[in-house]
């Protein structure tokens, strides 16, 4: 259990939905959220630029216990697998910690948050996923 | 926006439903009654208490204040008003289902039952003689909305001529986009003017709601009654068809995802290998 009330932010430095977002701007949107919200904003952390590395997220969920929380410029920084990511989730959780996705304005704070994030990935994926096989695991 | 004529007579559809989807499909639009009266009275009475408490100032019975408006807050007031109190309207859960409730059914039978909604709903005020907070005549897909999205506008006053929204029906907008060079040079009042002869104001008494393709042309003018409109309008679609520039997650958010659509999302092949 985490005794921290700060927030660590996490942005991308490659493409988020098809677009290269500033990431100045990436950090504005996540400050303007913990100050609507009344969060303590900690720097964020820049994900690497190849695609489907999240090595800097794994270090960042490695250090839970110093931080309240992770502050995402967006659900769209969220792996494509969904293995990936409910392992995300259950870390965060565990650790007493809340997960945020500033640009949507929603957060994980339970388990039961977790739906409506999934059935927003499920609304980009869907429309895109021509077969079965084209969803990963 | 291709022409093409949608006529159809499915079995699988019921009287109502059917008549509904004809109407829509001619027009781009249908005027309908609300299906929870009491929703609608209870999102009236939510405004009229927040605007109050904003106000700070003695508002009168509910039908005057809603209708007399302007002799309440000055046009240079309004926005500031509008703004705080959509941010009070903001916080309560239980604006956005029950404005889903009010025509669940017309939203099931023209947009779906799987739907996604817009976050944030829209609350509009136009006081007499006010130029403020005019959306001149307009396509909403020419800005970036998918053209899949329709628009749930209700009001909460009885609105008719300019204190209502105006709408080119279908067959009309069909063939104004055909021949859009014509207009592309036009300023937006010349469009209006261009135009205006077929352009239909809609009449929407309290307790009437519209449902309008928002690719169809659309906009208001001065009101020029001599009551206040207010009107509320939230975008929905269905969650699983294509999204435009306001995206799920930022603008929109899944509202009625089916069990069957979690569980064949949720689903993966066993691995042999």
């Amino acid at each position: 259990m985490n005794i921290s009330n700060q927030y660590k932010g996490y942005v991308f430095s490659r493409q988020i939905g098809g677009q290269f977002i500033p990431q100045r701007v990436q950090n504005l949107v996540i400050r303007n959220y913990a100050k609507n919200c009344e969060l303590s904003f900690l720097l964020s952390t820049t994900e690497y630029s190849m695609a489907c590395c999240y090595m800097m997220l794994n270090a960042v969920l490695e250090e839970l216990d110093h931080v309240a929380g992770l502050i995402f410029y967006s659900t769209h920084l969220l792996p494509n697998n969904k293995t990936q990511r409910q392992k995300i989730y259950d870390v965060i959780l565990k650790q007493g910690c809340s997960l945020h996705f500033a640009l949507e304005e929603q957060a994980i704070c339970g388990s039961t948050d977790i739906h409506l994030i999934e059935d927003i990935m499920l609304c980009r994926d869907l429309p895109q996923a021509g077969s079965l096989m084209l969803l990963e695991k | 926006m291709e022409t093409v004529n949608h006529s159809m007579n499915n079995p699988f559809f019921q009287q109502e439903e059917q008549k509904v989807i004809d109407q829509f499909l001619a027009e781009g639009f249908i005027v309908f009654p609300l299906e929870e009266m009491r929703l609608i009275h209870k999102i009236k009475t939510t405004v009229y208490q927040l605007a109050t408490d904003i106000l700070s100032q003695e508002t009168g019975e509910w039908d005057y204040f809603f209708d007399k408006t302007h002799e309440l807050i000055a046009k240079e007031d309004l926005n500031d008003f509008r703004v705080r109190l959509i941010a009070k309207l903001a916080q309560d859960k239980t604006l956005r289902p029950a404005i889903h409730a009010m025509a669940k059914n017309h939203l099931g039978w023209i947009v779906g039952n799987e739907l996604a909604m817009q976050r944030n709903c829209n609350l509009s005020i136009q006081l007499p003689q006010d130029a403020s907070s005019l959306l001149p005549l307009h396509s909403d897909v020419w800005s970036g909305n998918s053209p899949y999205e329709i628009v749930f506008w209700f009001p909460l006053v009885s609105c008719q001529q300019t204190k209502s929204m105006f709408i080119l029906p279908k067959s009309d907008s069909e063939e104004i986009f055909l021949h859009l060079k014509e207009y592309a040079q036009l300023t937006a009042e010349e469009f209006y003017q261009a135009i205006k002869n077929r352009l239909i104001w809609l009449n929407v008494p309290f307790g009437s709601g519209v449902i309008f393709s928002h690719s169809l042309l659309h906009g208001n003018r001065i009101n020029q009654e001599s009551e206040t409109r207010w009107s509320f309008n939230v975008r929905f679609k269905s969650a699983l068809s294509p999204y435009g520039e306001k995206e799920v997650g930022e603008s929109f958010l899944p509202i009625t995802i089916r069990p069957a659509t979690r569980i064949g999302y949720n689903y993966r092949q066993p691995d042999l290998s």
